[in-house]
């Protein structure tokens, strides 16, 4: 299955408006850094295998100048990921794009949950479920897991529902920032010896997240 | 005259068009389901205001594919009269049946208020019973209302008398306060360069009873019925009777 992923933004000579209001609210904010703000749309496209030819690029353009953009005042761009992804199986290779988003969530360890902080054992308030270490996680009772757990998809709910859906997965592994594993059907769920090896060598927490029950 | 106003999924104001049709200008109208085809009863359409499909994608993205728009570009091609209103607007933007786009006000905000508008052309179908020079107040109610079109697009349009109406203070000068949206040129609305398709951002049907503020949205439909501007089609029609 190979995988498109489509930016579409406001051609560069026009104000954009959206991006405009935004840079003054991070101005605003104190990130006087921030020097131009544009805001576009991503849009991913799963491609059947079996119609992936030589013409999949034109295919793909022709989608954009017939629907996904609109010529007369936006441009698009085409980002082709056909890397072979086996379900349940071998570590999926994430695409360039999708990686800088997984980078995000870990990187933003400064804002904390306000209410019900979780604690280490020596009373350290944890900020990143996901740069939890294993050591740390393995002495935490049911209770604490259960909670960190909960803060895990306080924080990053959005993201991790983003790369069940991206992988149409029914569960994913996660080690730090990244999805290293994940599967199309819970028969698939990695074992509880896995993932204590898994845990133990990259001494990181393994979380399993799964799709919710659709209804 | 008889009017065929086209509801797409999500069109709203289709009622008010026949309204104002019906029981305010006592001519005939039928709605339209965007998956019929057949426009051959109608002498004049319109394509109302609203959010068709949700405005998904674009306004006026996806409803630009609807089965009816082919036949709206041959009821046009006939010569017959068509009016996108708003939404309408945008969606004959997307077809490419006007030249341009609308995108995201400049304030970001969705913009209901009266506005002002400037005749710039009268010798069109669609605003032959006004004057040039005359200001319309009429309401606008949009998000994405900005007209925006290339330089060499809009001199080719001001060549040809396609803008025939634009935003402008009460007194009828055309400023940057008197501009709502961050539109270029200050332009509310555009026709076709056969003179057969009109849009236009603001809503003359919510302006057509004196009763609700403004009754200068008539001006545009009874031009629209009046069948004394020469556009293409209608000339030849006349060279005709004149020629028995």
């Amino acid at each position: 299955m190979a995988t498109a992923e489509i930016h579409v933004t406001l051609k560069p000579t026009l104000l954009d408006a959206q991006g405009a209001t935004v840079l003054k609210a991070l101005h605003q904010l104190g990130h006087t850094q921030a020097r131009n703000a544009r805001i576009g749309k991503y849009i991913t496209i799963e491609i059947d295998d079996a119609q992936v030819g030589p013409d999949l690029a034109q295919r793909l353009d022709l989608m954009c100048r017939q629907l996904l953009a609109n010529p007369v005042i936006e441009d698009y761009e085409i980002v082709i990921d056909d890397a072979p992804v086996a379900p349940g199986t071998a570590r999926a290779t994430m695409p360039a794009v999708a990686a800088r988003v997984a980078a995000g969530p870990v990187a933003a360890t400064t804002t904390s949950l306000a209410s019900e902080e979780v604690k280490t054992l020596g009373g350290q308030p944890i900020n990143e479920p996901f740069a939890l270490d294993y050591s740390t996680y393995e002495v935490m009772t049911t209770e604490e897991r259960l909670e960190l757990r909960e803060k895990a998809f306080q924080k990053h709910g959005p993201w991790i529902m983003r790369q069940i859906q991206e992988r149409r997965a029914a569960w994913i592994l996660c080690v730090g920032n990244e999805v290293v594993e994940s599967g199309s059907t819970l028969d698939t769920y990695p074992s509880d010896e896995h993932l204590d090896s898994l845990g133990n060598a990259r001494d990181l927490v393994p979380w399993v997240f799964t799709r919710p029950p659709t209804h | 005259m008889h009017f065929g106003i086209i509801v797409f999924p999500g069109s709203n104001c289709d009622r008010d068009c026949a309204h104002v049709i019906n029981d305010v200008m006592g001519h005939s109208c039928r709605l339209v389901w965007h998956e019929n085809t057949d426009l051959s009863a109608f002498d004049g359409l319109i394509l109302p205001g609203g959010f068709a499909h949700g405005d998904y994608l674009r306004t006026g993205a996806i409803a630009r594919f609807s089965p009816v728009m082919d036949s709206v570009a041959e009821f046009a091609a006939a010569g017959k009269p068509v009016i996108g209103i708003c939404n309408g607007f945008q969606i004959l933007c997307e077809a490419r049946f006007l030249p341009g786009a609308l995108r995201r006000n400049s304030g970001q905000h969705f913009i209901c208020r009266d506005a002002h508008l400037r005749v710039e052309h009268n010798e069109n179908r669609f605003l032959q019973t006004t004057n040039i020079g005359d200001v319309l107040t009429m309401p606008i109610r949009h998000g994405e209302g900005g007209y925006y079109a290339d330089e060499a697009t809009l001199g080719e349009m001001a060549a040809n008398k396609q803008i025939i109406l634009r935003y402008c203070s009460a007194d009828g000068l055309i400023t940057p306060e008197a501009n709502p949206n961050g539109s270029v040129g200050n332009i509310a609305g555009v026709m076709n360069r056969e003179g057969t398709i009109f849009g236009l951002m603001p809503h003359p049907e919510a302006a057509s009873e004196i009763l609700l503020g403004s009754d200068d949205g008539l001006l545009i439909f009874r031009s629209m019925m009046e069948q004394i501007t020469p556009n293409r089609a209608l000339t030849a029609d006349l060279n005709r009777e004149f020629v028995l």
